[in-house]
């Protein structure tokens, strides 16, 4: 690994100054589970991404620590681990999707130290873009090599001359959860609806959020989900475990069900495109009817609307799976 | 032989769309199949150095590029710069390879010497009579 400066700022106000002073090559740095062993220490750079020779240490800054009940919802700050946030019974009680969500990434030892901002913003999985030889388009290349090469884990969904999946488990959630972000930088503090905090390639090939290189994530916001409602979290990996590896395919949930009637809801899919997939045709064909018997019909608006690539095509029937059995059990839920 | 023309197009820092990189794709090819001898650069802002003949920015990305030039990291941005918006880089393209063609700053690559070699393996074992034109 190459060096670098490690600066350990005191307050949020010094955080960003420290961000904005180091562009590019200035980041910030949780528990540095991705960023330190993974993008450092693959050598993961290129014309857009240059190696980070700045690591701007937000993991002890007060302003970002912790969680508390709010009036406008539970605020969880950016820098909690994701431990805390899967075992803490404020979270547990009133958002176990979320703790479900953050009880299973990777391992133990991950969690202990991970957080919730760096699980968010953490770069995709794709294997040409983390492999050093390959000077991908999200690297500042020119190629997609996901287009003609081995995609067997690449999108199927919503991309758009890149391919990569989003890989961030809580970002699914938290989208379905309704959660806002507030962001601090340069130029103020501004919020932002988790329906608009990842981007798409269309909008930015070389970012997957929203985030400015010198702006910070500080809290985010998770309202109170409606009386009623029932949550639910669906993650499916390699090792046939939720836990110890990324999703290849992942549900988020939240709705309205009553004597087996959707009435309202929002649908994430994780692991399936480049950002976490609102399934907005899933939910218009589940609206006001019988989720059992709208079953079809949502897998058929849900296969409709992907465009699997050469080699993953399995993945759409693993996500239509995991899509159906989750919305099978919100209706058995709600029927209990 | 003058250096090829140093072409940069930048773009805000950690915030490339799609619609620019795929202009700048396009000018890329308009490059090599004209011949032309330039290089087209796709790069950050901030990454922007004072080597560059032709710097082409987006509106939103321009104002970091002066700045860094004001600051003293460059002492001027570039020869030409050239701010537009994604949807009309092609024609600002157009116009700035023609304008370099015209005064004679771009010009295209020497034809290869049109031979055949024959080859075994690695070692060059002769040429036939270059082609007659």
């Amino acid at each position: 690994m190459r060096s670098f400066r490690l600066h350990e700022p005191t307050s949020l106000a010094e955080a960003v100054e420290s961000l904005s002073a180091f562009g590019l090559a200035g980041r910030p740095l949780g528990g540095g589970t991705d960023l330190v062993a993974g993008i450092m220490r693959d050598q993961v750079v290129g014309s857009a991404m240059p190696y980070p020779t700045d690591l701007v240490d937000v993991v002890r800054l007060p302003e970002l620590r912790g969680f508390r009940a709010t009036d406008r919802g539970v605020v969880i700050g950016a820098a909690t681990t994701l431990a805390e946030i899967a075992e803490a019974p404020l979270i547990r009680g009133t958002l176990p999707m979320l703790a479900d969500a953050a009880g299973q990434v990777a391992t133990p030892e991950i969690r202990a130290i991970g957080t919730l901002g760096g699980n968010l913003n953490q770069r995709p999985r794709c294997w040409f873009f983390r492999n050093r030889d390959f000077d991908c388009i999200k690297k500042g290349g020119d190629i997609c090599f996901a287009v003609k090469g081995d995609n067997r884990y690449n999108a199927i969904l919503d991309a758009n001359i890149c391919f990569i999946v989003h890989p961030s488990d809580l970002g699914a959630a938290l989208m379905a959860l309704g959660a806002e972000a507030r962001i601090a930088g340069p130029r103020g503090e501004r919020l932002t609806s988790f329906d608009d905090y990842f981007v798409g390639p269309t909008l930015n090939l070389v970012g997957e959020t929203t985030l400015a290189p010198d702006e910070l994530l500080v809290e985010v916001t998770v309202p109170r989900p409606p009386d009623g409602s029932r949550q639910r979290w669906d993650k499916v990996n390699e090792k046939g475990l939720p836990t110890w590896d990324f999703a290849l395919a992942s549900v988020a949930t939240l709705a309205t069900v009553e004597d087996g009637v959707w009435r309202d809801g929002r649908i994430v899919l994780g692991g399936v495109a480049p950002v976490p997939y609102r399934a907005r045709v899933v939910e218009a064909a589940l609206v006001g009817r019988d989720i059992v018997a709208a079953v079809p019909d949502a897998m058929g608006a849900f296969r409709g609307a992907t465009r699997p690539m050469r080699d993953n095509g399995w993945k759409v029937e693993l996500a239509a799976v995991v899509l159906e059995r989750a919305l099978r059990a919100l209706a058995g839920e709600s029927a209990a | 032989m003058a250096d090829p023309v140093r072409i940069v197009c930048a773009y805000p820092d950690g915030a490339l769309p799609s619609g620019w990189f795929q202009a700048v794709q396009r000018a890329r090819r308009t490059v090599r199949r004209a011949g032309y001898r330039a290089r087209v650069e796709l790069t950050p802002a901030s990454c922007v150095t004072v080597e560059a003949d032709v710097v082409i920015a987006p509106p939103v990305a321009a104002p970091a590029i002066r700045a860094s030039a004001a600051a003293g990291r460059a002492e001027r941005i570039a020869a030409e710069f050239i701010v537009v918006e994604s949807t009309e880089f092609g024609a600002a393209f157009d116009l700035l390879v023609g304008r370099l063609v015209a005064d004679g700053r771009l010009d295209r690559a020497p034809e290869p010497p049109r031979t055949i070699a024959r080859h075994r393996g690695f070692q060059a074992i002769g040429e036939r009579a270059r082609i007659a034109e």
